[in-house]
C-alpha cells in the first residue's frame, strides 16, 4: 500500500490532502520557551520510554539523528513544518508511524504537536483518529490544561482545543478566471487562515492553498472540523464552477494544458518553479479529463519526486541545483513511462 | 501624462499614501518610482505576529497609565512577567495563563471571539481561582513591603487602593460602553490619586 501523500481521496480533483494538529504541553515541564537543557533531556527520555505504549507502530527518532536529505523530504511531504526542521535543535524529535500518516513533533513550539494526515477531504476520520491518539497520550503524560482556557499552549493563538484542521486545495481555475482573490477574501472573512503552499514567490505557479481554522478556543473540536469542512465545500463548489466556465473555450484550455504537458514530457532541463507551474496545468488537465493518458496517482508522484529532497532520494544520490534541473526531467520521464 | 518627479517620461506608476487621513497621490514613471524605492514595496513581507501583542497592550497603557503597574505581575512558576509576554507573544508555562488570567481574557476574546474553553475536557486541571487570587495578592504584598510603610500609611494606602480599584472598574465599564468622555474624567481622577 502506498503512503497517504501518493493516494487520492474524496474530492481529490481539488483537495490534495487533509491534516489535523493538536498542540499539547506536559504539565510538569515549563514551556519550550523556558525549558532548561536538563528539562529537555528528561522530557525526551520520558517520551521515548512511553512511545511503545502509545502503539500505532510509532517510532521515536531524534531530529539530530535524521540526515539533512530526509529532513528535507519530510518537509516536502508537509509531515514536519519548515520551522521545526530549520531549528534542527538537539531537543527536537518525532514519533512517526510506518506509513507516515501519524507524526508527532516533539519540542517544536509546544512540547507535543500531534498530527494526522490523509489524502483528499477526510477531516472527520482524521478527527476521530487524533482524538483516540490524544486520549491515549493524555493517560501516559499529564497535559497542561485549565478548565477556563482548555489545553494550554505557548502561543495564545492555539489555546483551547489546541486544534488546527487544515486542507490543501488546488485552485487553478479560480486563478485563471481571476476570482482567486475574491474567494480567498471570503474564506478569510469566515475566520479561516489561508496560505499559499510554496512560499510567497511561487504560490502563483502552483495554485495550491492551505485553508485552516483560526479559532481554537470557544468552539468544540466537532465545530471546528464542521466549519472548515463547510468552507472547503464552498471553495470546491466555486472551483468547479470556474472549471466549468473554462470549458466554454475548450480549445484555449486544451491548448494550455497540453502545451504544459508537452514541455513537462520533453524538456531536458527544468527548474523547480517551472516544474510546479507545469504540473499545476497538467493536474488541472487530468482532473478535468482533458489529458486522458495520466492519472492522479502519477501526478502525486510527479509532484513529490520533482522536489529537491525527494528527487535526490528517488535517484539515491546527492545532486547540486544545476544537476537537479537536468535530472528532474529524467525522473519525470521515468514516472510518466512507468 | 508625464511623471510628476522628472516631467520627462510617461506615467505608469501611481502611488497613493494616506497617513492620518491626509491623502497624497503621486504619478511617476518607472525610473523615478524605482529611484524613490516605491516599486519594490513588498506587500507580502512577513509580519511578526508578536509585535501585534506589544502594540495591543501599549495602546491600553497609553490610555490607562495606572494599569502599567500590573505588568510587574510575575508568574511564580517560570518567572515570566506580563511585559515579557506582551513583547514576545509567548508564555513560559501553563501557570502563566492562570497568573495573567484577567489580562489575557480580552486578548483571547480578540483572537478567538471567546475566552472560555468548551471543547474536550481533560482529567487534570491546573486552574483554581483561589490560587490565582492568592498569587495576585502575594505580588501586591511584595510591592508593599519594599516600601516599608508604617501601619497607618499602609491602611490609608489600602483605602486609596480600594478606591482606585473601584474607579478602575468604572473606567473599564465606561470604555466598554464607549462613554469616552466619562472614561477620560475617571482616568484623570485615578492619575491624581496614584
Amino acid at each position: 500500500m502506498v503512503n497517504w501523500y501518493l493516494q487520492s481521496g474524496k474530492d481529490s480533483d481539488i483537495v490534495i490532502s487533509s491534516r489535523i494538529r493538536l498542540a499539547r504541553n506536559i504539565e510538569k515541564y515549563p514551556f519550550t520557551t523556558k525549558c532548561s537543557e536538563n528539562d529537555f533531556e528528561k522530557m525526551l527520555e520520558e517520551i521515548k520510554e512511553i512511545t511503545p505504549s502509545l502503539g500505532y507502530g510509532l517510532k521515536f527518532i531524534k531530529l539530530k539523528d535524521i540526515d539533512d536529505l530526509n529532513i528535507l523530504s519530510l518537509v516536502e511531504k508537509h509531515i514536519i513544518s519548515p520551522d521545526f526542521a530549520a531549528k534542527k535543535n538537539a531537543n527536537g524529535a518525532i514519533l512517526i508511524s510506518e506509513d507516515e500518516n501519524i507524526c508527532i513533533m516533539i519540542n517544536d513550539e509546544d512540547h507535543i504537536k500531534l498530527q494526522v494526515f490523509s489524502a483528499g477531504q477526510d477531516l472527520e476520520n482524521l478527527m476521530n483518529l487524533i482524538i483516540e491518539i490524544d486520549e491515549k497520550l493524555g493517560e501516559l503524560v499529564t497535559y497542561s490544561y485549565s478548565k477556563q482556557f482548555g489545553f494550554l499552549t505557548v502561543s495564545p493563538t492555539n489555546v483551547g482545543t489546541g486544534m488546527k484542521a487544515s486542507v490543501m486545495v488546488h485552485l487553478p481555475a479560480l486563478a485563471l478566471t481571476g476570482n482567486i482573490a475574491k474567494v480567498l477574501n471570503i474564506v478569510n472573512n469566515f475566520g479561516m487562515n489561508i496560505r499559499g503552499m510554496y512560499g510567497e514567490t511561487s504560490q502563483i505557479q502552483s495554485d495550491i492553498y492551505q485553508i485552516s481554522n483560526n479559532q481554537s478556543l470557544g468552539l468544540t473540536e466537532e465545530e471546528i472540523v464542521k466549519n472548515v469542512k463547510t468552507i472547503i465545500d464552498k471553495v470546491i463548489e466555486q472551483e468547479r464552477l470556474a472549471r466549468k466556465y473554462l470549458t466554454k473555450d475548450s480549445l484555449e484550455l486544451e491548448n494550455k494544458v497540453y502545451r504544459s504537458f508537452g514541455i513537462l514530457k520533453y524538456a531536458k532541463k527544468l527548474s523547480l518553479d517551472e516544474c510546479k507551474r507545469l504540473l499545476s496545468d497538467v493536474k488541472l488537465g487530468t482532473d478535468m479529463g482533458i489529458i486522458k493518458e495520466l492519472e492522479d496517482s502519477k501526478i502525486s508522484k510527479l509532484n513529490l519526486y520533482t522536489k529537491p529532497g525527494n528527487l535526490q532520494i528517488y535517484l539515491g544520490k546527492k545532486l547540486d541545483g544545476y544537476d537537479r534541473d537536468i535530472k528532474r526531467t529524467e525522473v519525470i520521464k521515468q514516472i510518466l513511462e512507468s | 501624462m508625464l511623471c510628476q518627479n522628472c516631467g520627462k517620461n510617461e506615467v505608469n506608476f501611481r502611488y497613493t499614501q494616506i497617513i492620518n487621513g491626509v491623502k497624497k497621490e503621486m504619478a511617476l514613471c518607472d525610473k523615478c518610482a524605482r529611484e524613490l524605492g516605491l516599486e519594490s514595496i513588498d506587500f507580502n513581507m512577513p509580519i511578526n505576529f508578536s509585535s501585534f501583542f506589544t502594540d495591543f497592550f501599549h495602546d491600553t497603557e497609553g490610555f490607562l497609565p495606572s494599569f502599567t503597574k500590573t505588568n510587574l505581575l510575575e508568574c511564580n512558576k517560570c518567572g515570566m512577567t506580563f511585559d515579557d509576554f506582551a513583547n514576545t507573544g509567548e508564555f513560559g508555562c501553563g501557570n502563566c495563563y492562570i497568573t495573567f488570567a484577567d489580562r489575557i481574557s480580552p486578548v483571547l476574546k480578540n483572537l478567538h471571539g471567546s475566552s472560555k474553553h468548551i471543547g474536550r475536557e481533560y482529567k487534570d486541571s491546573i486552574d483554581e481561582l483561589e490560587y490565582n487570587k492568592k498569587q495576585f495578592e502575594d505580588s501586591q504584598n511584595k510591592k508593599g513591603t519594599k516600601k516599608e510603610t508604617t501601619e497607618k500609611q499602609e491602611k490609608a494606602e489600602q483605602k486609596d487602593k480600594s478606591e482606585i480599584e473601584k474607579l478602575k472598574k468604572e473606567l473599564q465599564k465606561a470604555i466598554k460602553e464607549e462613554r469616552y468622555e466619562d472614561a477620560a474624567k475617571i482616568r484623570d481622577q485615578i492619575a491624581k490619586m496614584s
